[in-house]
C-alpha cells in the first residue's frame, strides 16, 4: 500500500507542475490506472477473505475505525489489524520488493534471466540468514548477515562471469547457478549443524516462506530497509535505461557506470535480503512480475518499475491469501509461488513471444 | 571547440597498437580514420574518449586534459555513435534518442517535457520522426544507426565520434548516413571523427585524414593529401588508382582498387 501511494503522490506532482507533463506519462491510461490500483483493491479484498470472513465495507470500516472513531466488533478489529494486516503490508512490501529487485537485476546485466533467484542472490541471503538464525541473532542482524551474503554472493557471481571482458547472458546465468549450488551446501551445513529440538525447525521453516508470523514489531525493523531499496530502484529507473546499454555506450551518455551499477546492485540486495529474512525464500516473482510489466509497456523502466512494484505487490498478496486460505493447514508461499508462477511464466512466453527475449 | 590527442600510445599486453598519435579537429571539421581489419582503428577511438587508458599521451578539449575533467561535463560536448548492438531491453526509438539527453540530468531525475522536445527536434534533423514509436530491435540496420546518431545529437554536442556507421549498410543508407554527418558538420558546425573502411568515403566527406598502418607508422594530414595511391598501397597492401570523375559542375575523387600488392 505504501508503494501505491509514492508512486501515486509523484505522478500528481509531475502533473501539477508542469501543464504537458501530463502526456509525457502517455495519459493516465486505463491500464495504468488498474496496475497503480491493483494492490490496493486485492488488498482490501484478500484481507476479509479467510476462515473469519470480513466483507469489503466492513473492512474499510474497520480501517478507518482508529480515524474515525467508530466503534468496531472487537473481534473484527483484532482479525484484520493484529494479524492479516501486518501479513498483507508484508506481502505488498516483498512481492514489490521481490519484482523491482529482479526488473533491475535485468536491466542491469541486459539479461532476461537475470534475477535475485539466479544470480545467487536468494540462496547467499538465505545462508547469511540462517547463520544468523543459528545464533539466535535478532532480526535486525538476521537482515544485517543476509544482506552482507547476498551480496557476496552477487559480487563473486559478477566476477565469475566477467572473466574475459564479456558479461555474456549464458556466463552470468552459469556463474549464477555455481554460486548457488555453493551457498546451497553451506546452507545444509548449516542446517546439519542446527539443534533439531530448536533451530532446525525454525530455519527449515522459515526457509519454505511463510507470512504467518508476520507482526508490526518484525515489520517495523524489516521494512525500512525494502522500502529505502525501492525507493533508490525508483529513483535511478532512467538510468537502469541506459545501464542496459553496452557498457561503452552507457558511459558516453554521461553516467558514471561503477557507482551506478553498485547502487543498483546494494539497493536490489538490500531489498532482496530483507525480504527473504521477513518471509523466507519466495521464489519466482522477480522473473515472473517484470517480464509481466515489460509486455505491458516495452522496454522503458520508467514504466517498468513502477509497474512491477505495483504487480509484484498485488501478486504476492493474492498468492499468499491462496497459501492461508485454500486448505485448512497454510501451504508454504515458496512452494505456490512455483506451482503457479512456472506455468504462468511459461504460458505468458508461449504468447508473446517473451517480450523479446 | 578543438579536441586533439598528443603522443597518444596505446599496447594489449606486449602488442604495440597504436604509436605516437597525434590529430586535432575543430569545429566543422570532420576526420576519417582509415586503416586495414586489426590495425587499432576502435581502440583508438576507445583510448581517445576515456575508455581505455593511454599508456602515454593524452586526450583534450580546448587544451583541457581529458583526466581533469568531470564525466559528465565531457559528454556534454562528445557524443559516441557506437556500432549498433540491440540491447535486450526493446526500447522504442523515441525512448533510444532520449537518452541521449542522459549527461544533462541529474542522477535521480527523469528527462522533462523539454528534453523530450529535443529528442524529437533530433529526430527530425536527420529524418527519422516517422519512426518514433518504433522498437528499434524491430528497425533496419540502417534506420537503427539513424536512431544512433539522432541520439548522438540530441546530447547537443560539440563533436560526434561515429565507429564505422556506414558498415553493414546498403548503398543508399551508406549515402544517407554520409550526407547527414556532412550536413552537420557544414550547416550545425559540430565535428566528427569517423572510423571507415572505405577510403572513397573519406574523400567524399572530410577534411582531415589519419591512415594507421600495422608497422605502427600513421599519416596524417588534409585527406587529399594523404588518402593518395603511395599510402594507400603502404597501409593497406592494396595498389589503387585515384582519379578525378567530372559530374554536373563538380570533380568527384574515386578510389578503384587494382590488386592486392606482395609484401617481401
Amino acid at each position: 500500500m505504501m508503494t501505491f501511494i509514492k508512486s501515486s503522490t509523484l505522478r500528481v506532482k509531475r502533473l501539477s507542475s508542469k501543464p504537458d507533463a501530463g502526456s509525457f506519462w502517455g495519459g493516465v491510461r486505463a491500464i495504468d490506472a488498474a496496475i497503480a490500483l491493483a494492490p490496493v483493491l486485492t488488498a482490501l479484498v484478500c484481507i476479509g477473505i479467510g476462515r473469519y470472513s470480513v466483507s469489503v465495507p466492513e473492512t474499510v470500516r474497520a480501517l478507518l475505525a482508529p480515524l474515525s472513531g467508530q466503534e468496531m466488533d472487537p473481534l473484527t478489529m483484532s482479525v484484520i489489524w493484529g494479524i492479516r494486516l501486518p501479513r498483507i503490508v508484508l506481502a505488498l512490501l516483498v512481492g514489490g520488493g521481490l519484482s523491482v529487485a529482479g526488473a533491475s537485476f535485468q536491466a542491469l546485466f541486459s539479461n532476461p534471466l537475470a534475477t535475485p533467484d539466479t544470480l545467487g542472490v536468494a540462496t547467499g541471503a538465505s545462508f547469511g540468514a540462517a547463520v544468523a538464525l543459528l545464533f539466535h541473532a535478532d532480526l535486525l542482524a538476521v537482515q544485517v548477515c543476509a544482506m552482507v551474503c547476498g551480496f557476496s554472493a552477487l559480487l563473486v557471481t559478477t566476477s565469475i562471469s566477467r572473466q574475459g571482458g564479456n558479461n555474456s547472458i549464458v556466463m552470468v546465468v552459469l556463474a549464477g547457478i555455481v554460486v548457488s549450488a555453493v551457498f546451497q551446501a553451506f546452507l545444509s551445513l548449516v542446517q546439519y549443524l542446527a539443534n533439531p529440538e530448536d533451530t532446525l525447525p525454525t530455519i527449515t521453516y522459515w526457509l519454505l516462506g511463510s507470512m504467518a508470523k508476520a507482526n508490526f514489531k518484525s515489520l517495523l525493523r524489516g521494512a525500512p530497509f525494502i522500502v529505502a531499496g525501492m525507493a533508490l530502484l525508483f529513483s535511478l529507473r532512467w538510468r537502469l535505461n541506459v545501464l542496459s546499454l553496452q557498457e561503452d555506450e552507457a558511459k558516453s551518455l554521461g553516467i558514471n557506470v561503477k557507482n551506478t551499477r553498485l547502487a543498483v546492485m546494494a539497493a536490489s540486495t538490500m531489498v532482496t535480503a530483507a525480504g527473504i529474512s521477513l518471509c523466507g525464500q519466495v521464489g519466482w516473482i522477480g522473473l515472473l512480475v517484470p517480464h509481466m510489466s515489460r509486455m505491458i509497456y516495452g522496454g522503458d523502466n520508467r514504466r517498468v518499475i513502477p509497474a512491477s512494484i505495483c504487480l509484484g505487490g498485488a501478486l504476492l498478496v493474492l498468492i499468499d491469501t491462496i497459501a492461508r486460505g485454500a486448505t485448512a493447514a497454510e501451504i508454504p508461499v515458496s512452494v505456490l509461488t512455483a506451482i503457479i508462477g512456472a506455468p504462468f511464466f511459461i504460458l505468458l512466453l508461449r504468447k508473446t513471444g517473451g517480450a523479446r527475449l | 571547440m578543438i579536441f586533439s590527442v598528443e603522443d597518444g600510445s596505446f599496447s594489449f599486453k606486449d602488442h604495440r597498437v597504436l604509436r605516437d598519435i597525434d590529430f586535432s579537429v575543430s569545429s566543422g571539421q570532420v576526420l576519417s580514420v582509415l586503416g586495414p581489419n586489426g590495425v587499432g582503428k576502435t581502440t583508438l577511438l576507445r583510448c581517445m574518449m576515456g575508455f581505455l587508458k593511454w599508456d602515454s599521451g593524452a586526450t583534450y578539449i580546448d587544451g583541457r586534459e581529458f583526466g581533469t575533467m568531470k564525466h559528465d561535463e565531457i559528454w556534454k560536448k562528445i557524443a559516441y555513435v557506437p556500432q549498433s548492438k540491440n540491447s535486450f531491453l526493446s526500447f522504442t526509438a523515441e525512448e533510444m534518442v532520449l537518452m541521449g539527453r542522459t549527461a544533462h540530468l541529474r542522477t535521480f531525475a527523469q528527462p522533462s517535457a523539454a528534453d523530450r522536445k529535443i529528442a524529437l527536434a533530433s529526430m527530425e534533423q536527420v529524418g527519422i520522426t516517422r519512426l518514433r514509436h518504433k522498437k528499434c530491435n524491430e528497425l533496419s540496420g540502417g534506420e537503427l544507426q539513424m536512431v544512433l546518431i539522432a541520439r548522438a545529437l540530441s546530447a547537443s554536442p560539440e563533436l560526434l565520434v561515429l565507429d564505422e556507421p556506414e558498415s553493414n549498410l546498403d548503398f543508399k543508407n551508406q549515402l544517407i548516413v554520409l550526407e547527414t554527418i556532412s550536413k552537420l558538420s557544414k550547416e550545425s558546425g559540430i565535428a566528427a571523427i569517423v572510423n571507415t573502411h572505405y577510403p572513397a568515403h573519406a574523400l567524399k566527406i572530410s577534411d582531415m585524414a589519419l591512415i594507421l598502418t600495422l608497422s605502427g607508422e600513421s599519416f596524417h594530414g588534409p585527406t587529399e593529401k594523404i588518402v593518395s595511391e603511395a599510402n594507400m598501397c603502404e597501409a593497406f597492401d592494396v595498389r589503387v588508382l585515384i582519379h578525378d570523375v567530372a559530374f554536373e559542375d563538380r570533380m568527384i575523387k574515386n578510389v578503384i582498387p587494382l590488386s592486392v600488392t606482395q609484401r617481401a
